[in-house]
C-alpha cells in the first residue's frame, strides 16, 4: 500500500455517540480492501481540526452536545472545513452533523441556534420525533439506501441544493419527501449512526471521489447485510402502501 | 387495611390466577395492575409503616435488588420484587405478597422512580447508574436525570446512596443533602460528554470528571472502594444500603448476574442478558474462557436500531471461538468482522451451538427478546 488517506472524526465525544464511529471504520476497512491504507484520527473539541485530511466525519448527538460542538467549531474549525470542501476533501455529515453545517438549527427548547453556514440549509424543529427505518432511491449511488432515523429536525435545502435521495420509506429531511444533501464535497443524511455500514456503496462514492478505484472491493458480509436491510425496507414500504399511507411526513408538514 | 384495599387484593389474586391458568405468564404484573385499579391508594397503604429501599438505574437493577434483599435478611422477613417486575403492578404485587415483612427492597423502573418516591415514601433510594438504553424507547438520559432530581427535591427526607463516578447521579444528588457518595476510581462515561447540569463540556481526567462551569464532580466521596466492574460496584452499593438500613456488618457477596444456565444438544450454556452498550461492554470485558455465541435481536424492547453495535469494543472476543446468531445476526456479523474478530454465522441458537466444540461450556450473550425466548 503506497497511498494512505486520513479520516478525521470531528469531536466524537460531542457528536458521534450513536455508533457514528462506525462510518470512519467502514471507510478505512473498504479503503484497505481497495489497497489504500487509512488512518482514522478522532479529534476532540479541545484540539484544532487538522487542515489536510481527506475525509471529515461529523456525527449525530443530542441537543446540548450539538450546541457545544458548533461552539467549538465556530471560527477556525469552520474555516478549516470550508477550505477542505473547496479543495475537494469529503465531509460526511450525519443528522445533527448535517444540521450544524447549515445556517440555523433548533436548540434544546426549539430556539434557533446559528450554524456554521457552510451549506444553504435551514433546520427547524418538527412537531414530533421521527423514529424508524428509512429508505430512499439515490441518484448518487443508483441504488436504494437504507438507514434508521431518530431526530426531530425539519431540514430545508435552498439554492437548488440536491438531496441524497427520494424517500421510499420514512421521513428523512421531513419536507419534500427527500433525505439529506449532496454536493461535490459533502454527503449529509438523516440515516443516523453507522450509515455507511448499511450502505457500502455510499462509502465507495466517498472513496472514488478521493480517486480510489473501488472496483476490486468485495466484502460478502457487507453485501449480505445491506441486501437484508433493503429487503426489509422494501417490504415495510409495500406494507405501508397497502395500508394506504405514506410516511408521517406528508401528514405533519 | 381499608375495605377497598381488601377488595383489591381479592380481585388481584383472581386476576393473577386467571392469567397463570391461561398460560399468560406468572400473573404478577396483571395482579398488581388490577389491585391499583380497584384500590388507587393501594401502594400508599401497603407501604405505610414499612422501611423501604428503592433500587433504580439503567443496568443491574434486578441482580442488585436480589443481593440487597438477601443482605437485609438479618433485619427480619424482606418483601421484594425478585422477578424484575419493576412497574406499578409488580411493585404493588410484591408489597401485597408479604404484607407483614417490615423491610422492603424494591427494584423500580427508571421512569417510575419519581412516582414511587411519592407513593411509597421510602427511607432510602439506591441509584446504580444512568446511561443510554434504547433511544427510541426511553428518553434521553438527561431527561431521566432531571426527573430524578426533581423527585428528590420533593423528598429531602429520603437518603440517597449513589456511585459518584457517574456524573448523571452526581447531578441528580447535587443539591440533595442526605446522600452517601461512593467512589470507585476513574472511569469514563459514554453519554456524558457534556455536563448533565449546565451542558458545558466535561473534563475527563483522573482522578475524576469535572465541570469547569458549575463544579460538578468536585465533591469528595464518603469512601472509595476497589471494583473491577459493575458487578463489584453494585455489590458495594448494596452493602452500603444494607448498612444504612441497620445491618451491622453485611457480608461481602457478589450480585447474582442475570445469568441462566441451559443444557442444549448436550452442551452447557451460560446465558447472559445484555441490553445496551454499557452492558455489552461490561459483559465482553469479563468474558470467561471458552466459546461465545452472540444472539442479537432488535424487536421493541431490544431497541429497533442496531447502531449501538458500533459503540462497543469487541477486541475481548479475539481468541474465542465466536458464532453470531439472532434476528440481526448480519448487522452483528458485519460489525465484528470490521473489528477483526473471526466468526461464523448461524441461523439459530441450536445451529450456533452445534457449530462449536462440545467439550467446553458456551457463553451466550443475548439481547432481551432472545434471552426471554429461551431463559423463561
Amino acid at each position: 500500500m503506497t497511498r494512505s488517506i486520513e479520516i478525521v472524526v470531528v469531536h466524537p465525544e460531542l457528536l458521534g455517540t450513536y455508533g457514528d464511529g462506525g462510518n470512519a471504520e467502514v471507510l478505512s476497512h473498504r479503503a484497505r480492501l481497495a489497497g489504500v491504507d487509512a488512518v482514522v484520527h478522532p479529534v476532540a473539541h479541545t484540539e484544532p481540526l487538522p487542515s489536510g485530511a481527506d475525509v471529515y466525519c461529523i456525527g449525530g448527538g443530542e441537543d446540548v452536545a450539538q450546541i457545544a460542538c458548533v461552539q467549538a467549531l465556530r471560527g477556525r474549525g469552520a474555516d478549516t472545513l470550508a477550505a477542505a470542501m473547496a479543495r475537494g476533501a469529503q465531509v460526511l455529515a450525519i443528522c445533527a452533523g448535517l444540521q450544524i453545517l447549515g445556517d440555523v438549527f433548533p436548540g434544546s427548547r426549539g430556539e434557533p441556534v446559528e450554524g456554521l453556514s457552510l451549506l444553504p440549509v435551514t433546520t427547524h424543529r418538527g412537531v414530533e420525533r421521527l423514529i424508524g427505518e428509512i429508505a430512499m432511491r439515490s441518484p448518487l449511488t443508483g441504488t436504494m439506501l437504507t438507514g434508521f432515523e431518530n431526530h426531530r429536525g425539519i431540514t430545508e435545502l435552498r439554492d437548488g441544493l440536491q438531496p441524497l435521495g427520494s424517500m421510499t420509506l420514512g421521513n428523512g429531511n421531513g419536507i419534500g419527501a427527500v433525505d439529506g444533501v449532496v454536493t461535490d464535497s459533502v454527503i449529509g443524511t438523516y440515516m443516523h449512526g453507522p450509515a455507511l455500514a448499511r450502505n457500502p456503496e455510499l462509502a465507495d462514492v466517498i472513496l472514488r471521489r478521493l480517486g480510489i478505484d473501488t472496483t476490486a472491493v468485495h466484502d460478502d458480509a457487507a453485501v449480505a447485510f445491506a441486501a437484508e436491510r433493503r429487503a426489509v425496507a422494501s417490504s415495510m414500504a409495500a406494507q405501508q402502501q397497502r395500508r394506504g399511507r405514506r410516511g408521517p411526513s406528508a401528514r405533519q408538514w | 387495611m381499608s375495605l377497598r384495599l381488601r377488595l383489591g387484593l381479592v380481585a388481584a389474586a383472581a386476576a393473577g390466577t386467571a392469567s397463570r391458568l391461561l398460560g399468560r405468564g406468572n400473573g404478577v404484573a396483571i395482579a398488581g395492575r388490577v389491585l391499583v385499579a380497584v384500590a388507587p391508594s393501594a401502594l400508599r397503604e401497603l407501604a405505610a409503616g414499612r422501611r423501604i429501599v428503592l433500587v433504580s438505574g439503567t443496568n443491574g437493577k434486578t441482580s442488585t435488588t436480589g443481593l440487597l434483599a438477601s443482605l437485609l435478611a438479618p433485619l427480619g422477613p424482606v418483601s421484594t420484587n425478585g422477578t424484575g417486575a419493576n412497574l406499578t403492578g409488580g411493585i404493588a404485587a410484591a408489597l401485597a405478597a408479604r404484607p407483614r415483612a417490615q423491610t422492603v427492597a424494591l427494584e423500580v423502573d427508571e421512569m417510575h422512580l419519581p412516582l414511587m418516591l411519592d407513593a411509597l415514601q421510602p427511607q432510602a433510594v439506591l441509584l446504580l447508574n444512568l446511561s443510554r438504553d434504547q433511544l427510541h424507547r426511553t428518553q434521553e438520559v438527561r431527561v431521566i436525570a432531571n426527573r430524578w432530581r426533581e423527585a428528590l427535591d420533593r423528598h429531602p427526607e429520603v437518603h440517597a446512596i449513589i456511585d459518584y463516578e457517574d456524573p448523571f447521579l452526581a447531578y441528580v444528588t447535587q443539591a440533595h443533602e442526605r446522600t452517601t457518595r461512593l467512589g470507585f476510581g476513574f472511569r469514563t462515561h459514554l453519554d456524558a460528554a457534556c455536563c448533565p447540569g449546565c451542558s458545558h463540556p466535561l473534563t475527563w481526567q483522573p482522578p475524576r470528571y469535572h465541570c469547569a462551569q458549575c463544579g460538578l464532580g468536585g465533591r469528595s466521596v464518603h469512601r472509595t472502594e476497589q471494583a473491577a466492574g459493575a458487578v463489584e460496584r453494585n455489590a458495594a452499593l448494596a452493602r452500603e444500603a444494607a448498612r444504612w438500613m441497620g445491618v451491622a456488618d453485611p457480608p461481602v457477596d457478589r450480585t447474582r448476574d442475570r445469568v441462566a444456565s441451559l443444557r442444549l444438544a448436550g452442551r452447557d450454556l451460560h446465558l447472559r442478558l445484555v441490553k445496551n452498550p454499557a452492558s455489552w461492554t461490561e459483559a465482553l470485558a469479563h468474558l470467561p474462557a471458552g466459546p461465545v455465541v452472540l444472539a442479537v435481536n432488535a424487536r421493541g424492547v431490544d431497541g429497533r436500531d442496531t447502531s449501538w453495535l458500533w459503540d462497543v469494543d469487541y477486541t475481548p472476543l479475539r481468541g474465542h471461538d465466536v458464532v453470531v446468531t439472532g434476528e440481526r445476526r448480519l448487522d452483528a456479523a458485519y460489525r465484528i468482522g470490521v473489528a477483526g474478530v473471526p466468526h461464523r454465522v448461524a441461523a439459530d441458537l441450536e445451529q450456533a451451538v452445534a457449530a462449536l466444540p462440545s467439550d467446553q461450556a458456551i457463553t451466550v450473550l443475548m439481547s432481551y427478546t432472545a434471552y426471554i425466548a429461551v431463559a423463561s
